[in-house]
This record gives structure tokens, C-alpha cells and sequence, in this order.
């Protein structure tokens, strides 16, 4: 099948193609213009800052009906969460930047929460991606990760928010202590990787220079501290020095955590790691070692300068042109439906579809984030639930199509078109003739 | 969907496209194959704290090495001088009475790592070292013994790892109510056969479509009730005649890093919960079935032996599984126990590894199967000809 750039710049790189958005696009300059910082703000919206979410928790920790209080944090967690989930939806529906918000939601993942199990992730998480995450999509990595650890959603989640240095003042004469699962996960998911040359030690010295990291107000010490997103606590800091990866680190309080993923950013094993990652997203489920050392090489020389790292990844040999197919992960599935059809919003039963396909916004099973493979989303029950939410979709949508062939080659790679022809010509109603489009197997690619 | 609908789609269904009628031949019997032997791998994702579930409560360092996590006595259920059940698991004490309930302490994959999804996917493949792209063991174990497309299947959560692999499986999860027009598919499924990559995974779904539309399901829920409804239906598909007779399922939500708690405590509710889905699991087959069954609950390792500064446990090394069913030979904890005192542990903070999980594996499967040692040695568990598999856990 000859590969068309124009629909694999919109569906590949881009969240889904509007029907004759193909013929009206050069597909180089088309994605690289979204290459702008600017590209990755979401405008427009009344939802709650981490500032505003560190108040209400804080003032809801001060209570005295403590299990009232947590009954409705919760019932706040879920109601914050169905807001923030529609309207990142929304967005990526509607966005004229579909390649840059790609990568806002490919370094979500990669710097992931997870809202499962966690009533204080569910209300942070929306607030971490806009806050965390997209400010740095096309500025530095590093920046990226020094917001991600200071963000009240990565701080509860990965418990950073009370782990505290053995011999912390704070932690004297009391049972509280070091918490290792955020410096793990730093070194493993965000940074290094797990082969990237660390050992048990480091992740033990790391969980020792983080301490002091947590949200204020968070930790009751009798004098209670202002509720902010952030903050450092000498009190819980493990005082003296240091090693981590080799490189002495003298006491040196919250600079050490900010000097020490500096360090990480830079390490040759985060350029492969993270460049590994962006081809497997981008280009193959089995990323080509030469594509990887194009990356990683950009990443090193640029120092993590992810503008760089953006646009080096379009002129992949695969990028464009290659016979590799991707498959969409079900919220992008859901979302090229909702780019085909002009739809605006998503109703609450389309939220509930991507619960059933395992992919509701940033609730993956583990800090590892949503997996990236055909073999993760193409399982049988995966594929049967796309064509549940296919037919739901185009059913409250009530969008007739006059050409229903020439809209499927329109927004999709047709594999075999005299084939797909006569299914639809199969189907009875202007409905099916959608769903069939959107259930067919050739929309499930990019 | 109307009747006049569906007559109009049979009559096109046999009037043109041949394939077309054969797609929806019910291809999913399993009366041909090899085996009425069931099994049922459990993984529980995040690293069980072992020492929290079968506790050495007899070890005379236990109250010591664990601080504040240490259990009272009078809340647990002894096995022997060593061990016990946490209370969450007291539900199955019965079943070791009965010999049904083989715990096994001690257990760690082949190659040292505290990260969960290198160990994870080590436990799932079946290999020494971790291979991104790798199959799994339970899909190589459908391969040995002939198992038919549509002999697997897993419940609940995709399609895990153990199970990916050349023998195409199914995957069920619970649905409030499924689209089923039936010429719908049938016209998608021959889109489906022309795409290379979907093609066996589309023919699984319509395969196991059938039993699923039959299969009452309160529809997805979520918390701790997931338990009972995957355990149930998982029981209803291993009962069926010619239904699936390996399943994979997976519950995550283990990797109690803070806030552990005690009886009564986070982990303990969700171990009970897990001991209560295991019953239900059981009362949903007949004796007869029940006989012919092995459950296995893994997890990818252990955890700290002492408690952390959060109340919790941080990753660890050696772990614990559990055999449960009426082919298992159990009413006895299986582990040659290493000590929790400060120098026996590994690394000075884990319990020490003294089994190699693929020796269990081994021993479970090759008995079950009936398997030779060349297929356990090399195939399914590729270079394990000198992990040797533990004797005598199946009745």
C-alpha cells in the first residue's frame, strides 16, 4: 500500500484527520508549524489551578469529621475528574494543533499519574498535565521533570509528600521515615530507565536527597505552613552529604533533589531511554536502533531541548513515508471519531467506553504509564468495545454522509477500498455506514 | 434491530461471499483438544507483601524485623509452627484444611531487579532476563498441549503478557450491555480477515462473543467488588463444556508503599477480597470440574521486611504464591524458610530467595499436563533445564 504523507502527517503525528483536511495540507510544514510553544495551551477553560486544589485539600485535612471529609473529597475527586477528562477531550477533539497536543499527551504518559485508587490524583491530575506538562512540551526536558517533581499530583502519587530523611529533625522521636518510590520511578520511568546503570544504592541515596520535597501544609509539625502546591521542608531533609550515580552531593537542602535531576536529564542513558520511547510512539512498535541514535543524539547535543528532539522526529525515514503502521490507543480512537464528525464534546457514555477499553485520561495501572503497542490494544474485547463506541458515537451524533467511500479515503489509509465499498454498501442505514468506517480496521492504524 | 433485518442479513450471508457464513461457525469447542485439565494464573500486579499474607509469625525475629506492621497473634490463623494466614485470608482457612490451599514462601524469578516491570515481565515470559517483545509461558503451555484458538482466555484487563503469543486466545472484561448486531460484524470480520495484525484477535472476539452474550454481567465494577465479578466469570467460562480451560487474570493495586495497615488495614481488605473471589471462583464449578483444577496466585516479588517510614513496604526480593484448588496438594506451606534476622536477609532488607518461581511453575504445569521434560525445559520455559520442578503439589 503507498503510504499518503498527508494522511499519515494528520493521523500519525496528528490526533485524526477532518474529512478534506488531506488535500489541503503540505505535511512537513504543517506539523512543524505547531512546533510553537503556543501550540500546547489550552484557553478558555474555569478548571482549578494546583494552588486552588492544595487549598481544598489542605483545609478538608484540617477538619475535624474526618471521614465525612474524606467521603467528600472523594465525591470532589470524581466530579473534578469527569470535568477535566471531557474537556482534555474536548480539546484534543477540537484542537487545530493536533501534532503538539500529541506530544503534550505522549509526556503525560511518559511522566504519568494515575487517578486509580487516589482521590487527591483525580483532582490534580487535569491540573498537573496543564501545569507540569504542557509549559515545557517544546522547551526542556529537564524543566519538564523539575515542574513534574514539584507537582502536588507526582508528589502524592509516587508518595514523595511524606517520606522523610532518618535523621530529619522532624522524623526524631517519631516512626516516620524514608519512602524510596518516587526516587525509584525517577530514575526508572522518567530519567534513566532500568537498565540505565543505577543500583539499589542510588535509589536509596536519591530518596535520601528528595526528602524535604512535599506540599505545604501537608505534614503537621505544630506550626502549620501556608497550603501551596509546593514546598521544602528542612525539617524532614536528610542532613549531609550524598552519592548519587557516582557524584558527591553536599548538603545542600532542596538543591541537591534540583542538581541531582539535572544530572539525570543529561545522563546519555535518559537520551536513549526517552528517544526510545518517542520513535516506538512516533514511527514502530519495534524502534529501529538507528532511528533511537538520531534521537538520542539530538537530545545530548541540544540538551534535552525537546523543540530540537519535536522536529528531528519528523524527518525519520520512517516518519512519513515507511510501510510501519501504529495503532491508536483508544482515547485517540475516540478522539479521531470526534475530529471526523466536528463533534465538540463528549458525552458521559463515551467516557464510560474508554473506561471499558482500559484507557479512561490518566488513570494507567501503574506509574509506567498506558503501554504503546498493537499487541497492548489490539485484544479481542479491545476491539469488540471500539466497535461498541464506534456505533455510540456516530448514533448521537446523527451525521449522515453522502459518500460514505469517499469520506473513509478522506480521513483513513484504505487497504482494501473495493472491499470496504461493498460492506458498505451492505449496510441499510446512513448510521451503519459510519460506524462500519470507524470499525473498520484501517481506522484503527496511523 | 429487527427480525425482518436480521432475515435479510442470513439471506445475504449465504447468497453471496463465501467466507462469510464460515466466519460465524462456532469454532470455539475445545472437546477435540487435548485436556479437561483447568488453570487459572492470578497475577497480582505491584508486588504482594508476602510477608503480610502468609505470616512467619513462628520466626523468632518476625516482631522485630517487621516493627510496626507486625500483626498480633490473636488476629491471625496458624498453618504450622512457622506460618499463618493474615485475617484478611482466614476465609480460605477451611481450604487448607482440606488440602486445597498450598501457600509456597520464599519464591523469586531468576534475575535480581525491584522493579516492578522488569519482574513483571520476567514472571510473564517465563524467561531469565528481561525481553520486551517476548511471549508468555501460558501461551506457549496452550501451544505444547494442543490448545485450540479459543482454549485461553483472559479476563479482565486485556491481554497480559503470559498469554500473548501464536496461539490466538480471547479477552473478556464485564460490560453492562454489549452492541451485539451480529451482521454488523459479520460484514466488519471480513474487513478484519485482510488485516494481517487483527485478523486472529477479531475471529477471537466473535468466537467468544457467544458465551460472553450469555454471561450475565453487572457491568464493570470497580474497587474491591471486581474480585468477585472476574472470579465468577472466569468460573463460568472454565465450567463450560467447550469453553476456555487456561485463563489469565490480573488485579493490580499491591504496591503498598504507604499505609499499609493491619487486620482490617488497606492491604488486609484487599487480600480478603481476593480470598472471598477465589471461593466464588470455586462454587461456580461443579465437583467434578473443581477436581481438575489448579489455581496459581503470583506476584512479581517480594517486599521489605521492615516496614518503611511511611507505614508501608518498599520493594523487596523474596515472595510468595499460592496453588489453590481440587487438584493441589495442599494443607502445608511449602518453603525452606531463611530467617528474617538481620543477617539472613538478602541485601540486608529483603527476604532471602530460596525457589525459583519456575521451579513451581514447573512442577505445576508438567504435573497438570502431563508434560515432558524437554517441553518444560526448553519450550515453555526456554534454558530452565537446570531449575528443577518442585514434586508433588498435585494430588
Amino acid at each position: 500500500m503507498q503510504a499518503n504523507p498527508q494522511l499519515r502527517a494528520l493521523n500519525r503525528f496528528g490526533l485524526g484527520a477532518r474529512p478534506g483536511e488531506a488535500g489541503a495540507i503540505d505535511p512537513r510544514s504543517w506539523l512543524r508549524q505547531q512546533i510553537n510553544p503556543n501550540a500546547t495551551r489550552m484557553k478558555g477553560l474555569e478548571l482549578p489551578s494546583a494552588q486552588d486544589l492544595a487549598e481544598t485539600v489542605m483545609s478538608s485535612r484540617a477538619r475535624d469529621d474526618k471521614a465525612q471529609a474524606r467521603k467528600e473529597l472523594r465525591k470532589l475527586g470524581r466530579e473534578t475528574f469527569g470535568r477535566e477528562a471531557t474537556a482534555a477531550i474536548a480539546h484534543a477533539m477540537t484542537t487545530d494543533n493536533p501534532f503538539a497536543e500529541r506530544l503534550v499527551r505522549f509526556w503525560s504518559n511518559h511522566l504519568a499519574v494515575s487517578t486509580v485508587g487516589e482521590p487527591v490524583v483525580s483532582l490534580t491530575a487535569g491540573a498537573y498535565e496543564r501545569e507540569a506538562i504542557r509549559p515545557h512540551v517544546f522547551g526542556r526536558f529537564e524543566d519538564m521533570v523539575q515542574a513534574s517533581a514539584r507537582h502536588p499530583a507526582m508528589l502524592i502519587y509516587l508518595d514523595q509528600v511524606r517520606s522523610f530523611g532518618p535523621n530529619a529533625r522532624a522524623a526524631r522521636n517519631n516512626r516516620r521515615g524514608l519512602n524510596e518510590n518516587y526516587a525509584r520511578e525517577l530514575l526508572e520511568l522518567h530519567t534513566l530507565g532500568v537498565d540505565g546503570g543505577y543500583d539499589q544504592r542510588d535509589v536509596e541515596q536519591l530518596a535520601l536527597i528528595l526528602t524535604g520535597w512535599t506540599i505545604g501544609g501537608y505534614i503537621r509539625q505544630g506550626a502549620e505552613g501556608a497550603a501551596t502546591p509546593f514546598t521544602f521542608v528542612d525539617a524532614m531533609h536528610e542532613p549531609g552529604s550524598k552519592t548519587l550515580l557516582g557524584r558527591r552531593y553536599p548538603e545542600g537542602g532542596e538543591m541537591e533533589g534540583s542538581a541531582a535531576i539535572s544530572a539525570l536529564c543529561r545522563h546519555p542513558s535518559t537520551a536513549r531511554f526517552i528517544a526510545t520511547k518517542l520513535v516506538r510512539h512516533f514511527v514502530s512498535d519495534q524502534p529501529h536502533p538507528l532511528d533511537v541514535d538520531i534521537i538520542a543524539g539530538v537530545y545530548l547535543d541540544t540538551d534535552g531541548d525537546l523543540d530540537e528532539v519535536s522536529l528531528a522526529l519528523l524527518d525519520l525515514d520512517g516518519a512519513l513515508y515507511g510501510p510501519e503502521r501504529k495503532i491508536r490507543s483508544p482515547q485517540d480512537f475516540l478522539i479521531a471519531m470526534g475530529r471526523c464528525l466536528g463533534l465538540t464534546s463528549i458525552q458521559r457514555k463515551g467516557l464510560a467506553g474508554l473506561i471499558s477499553l482500559r484507557h479512561a485520561p490518566w488513570s494507567p495501572g501503574s506509574p509506567a504509564g498506558f503501554a504503546d503497542t498493537a499487541v497492548e490494544w489490539g485484544d479481542p474485547d479491545g476491539l469488540l468495545c471500539r466497535v461498541d463506541l464506534a456505533r455510540l458515537v456516530v448514533r448521537s451524533s446523527r451525521t449522515i454522509l453522502p459518500d460514505a467511500g469517499g469520506f473513509a479515503a478522506s480521513v483513513m489509509e484504505v487497504r482494501n477500498p473495493a472491499l470496504l465499498n461493498a460492506m458498505l454498501a451492505e449496510q441499510s442505514s446512513a448510521v451503519d455506514k459510519t460506524a462500519l468506517i470507524f470499525a473498520s480496521p484501517d481506522f484503527q492504524w496511523r | 434491530m429487527t427480525h425482518r433485518f436480521l432475515n435479510r442479513r442470513s439471506f445475504l450471508a449465504s447468497a453471496c461471499a463465501g467466507g462469510l457464513a464460515t466466519s460465524f461457525a462456532p469454532s470455539i469447542s475445545f472437546a477435540e483438544s487435548a485436556t479437561d485439565q483447568r488453570f487459572v494464573f492470578v497475577l497480582l500486579r505491584g508486588a504482594m507483601d508476602g510477608l503480610h499474607a502468609v505470616v512467619p509469625y513462628g520466626d523468632p525475629a518476625y516482631r522485630s524485623a517487621r516493627g510496626q506492621l507486625a500483626y498480633e497473634s490473636s488476629a491471625l490463623t496458624p498453618l504450622d509452627s512457622t506460618f499463618a494466614l493474615a485475617p484478611g485470608l482466614s476465609p480460605l482457612a477451611p481450604a487448607f484444611m482440606d488440602g486445597e490451599l498450598l501457600p509456597v514462601q520464599g519464591l523469586a524469578i531468576p534475575y535480581r531487579t525491584r522493579s516492578h516491570f522488569d519482574a513483571q515481565s520476567i514472571l510473564e515470559t517465563g524467561l531469565d532476563k528481561p525481553v520486551g517483545s517476548a511471549s508468555g509461558w501460558l501461551n506457549r503451555t496452550l501451544g505444547v498441549i494442543g490448545g485450540a484458538s479459543g482454549a485461553g482466555i483472559a479476563v479482565g484487563g486485556g491481554l497480559p503478557t503470559s498469554l500473548r503469543g501464536d496461539v490466538p486466545v480471547a479477552t473478556w472484561a464485564p460490560k453492562v450491555q454489549r452492541d451485539g448486531d451480529e451482521a454488523f460484524l459479520a460484514d466488519l470480520s471480513h474487513l478484519y480477515n485482510q488485516d494481517p495484525q487483527l485478523a486472529d484477535s477479531f475471529t477471537a472476539a466473535l468466537n467468544l462473543q457467544e458465551q460472553a452474550m450469555v454471561m450475565a454481567s453487572s457491568g464493570g465494577k470497580r474497587g474491591l467488588a471486581m474480585f468477585d465479578e472476574l472470579f465468577s466469570a472466569t468460573g463460568r467460562f472454565l465450567a463450560a463444556d467447550d469453553g476456555p480451560r487456561i485463563a489469565a487474570m490480573e488485579f493490580s493495586g499491591w504496591d503498598t508503599h504507604a499505609g499499609q495497615g493491619k487486620a482490617g488495614g488497606a492491604l488486609d481488605r484487599r487480600l480478603e477480597a481476593l480470598a472471598n473471589g477465589l471461593l466464588t471462583f470455586k462454587a461456580t464449578l461443579s465437583p467434578d470440574v473443581w477436581s481438575k483444577t489448579v489455581v496459581l496466585v503470583s506476584t512479581e516479588f517480594g517486599r521489605t521486611v521492615a516496614t518503611n517510614g511511611t507505614g508501608g513496604t518498599d520493594h523487596g526480593t523474596g515472595g510468595t504464591a499460592f496453588l489453590f484448588g481440587g487438584a493441589v496438594r495442599g494443607g502445608r506451606v511449602i518453603a525452606d524458610w531463611p530467617g528474617l534476622a538481620s543477617n539472613q536477609l538478602f541485601e540486608g532488607r529483603d527476604l532471602r530467595p530460596t525457589l525459583d518461581t519456575r521451579q513451581l511453575l514447573k512442577g505445576v504445569l508438567g504435573a497438570h499436563y502431563d508434560l515432558r521434560h524437554a517441553e518444560l525445559d526448553s519450550v515453555i520455559f526456554p534454558n530452565s533445564g537446570s531449575t528443577r520442578a518442585l514434586d508433588g503439589l498435585l494430588i
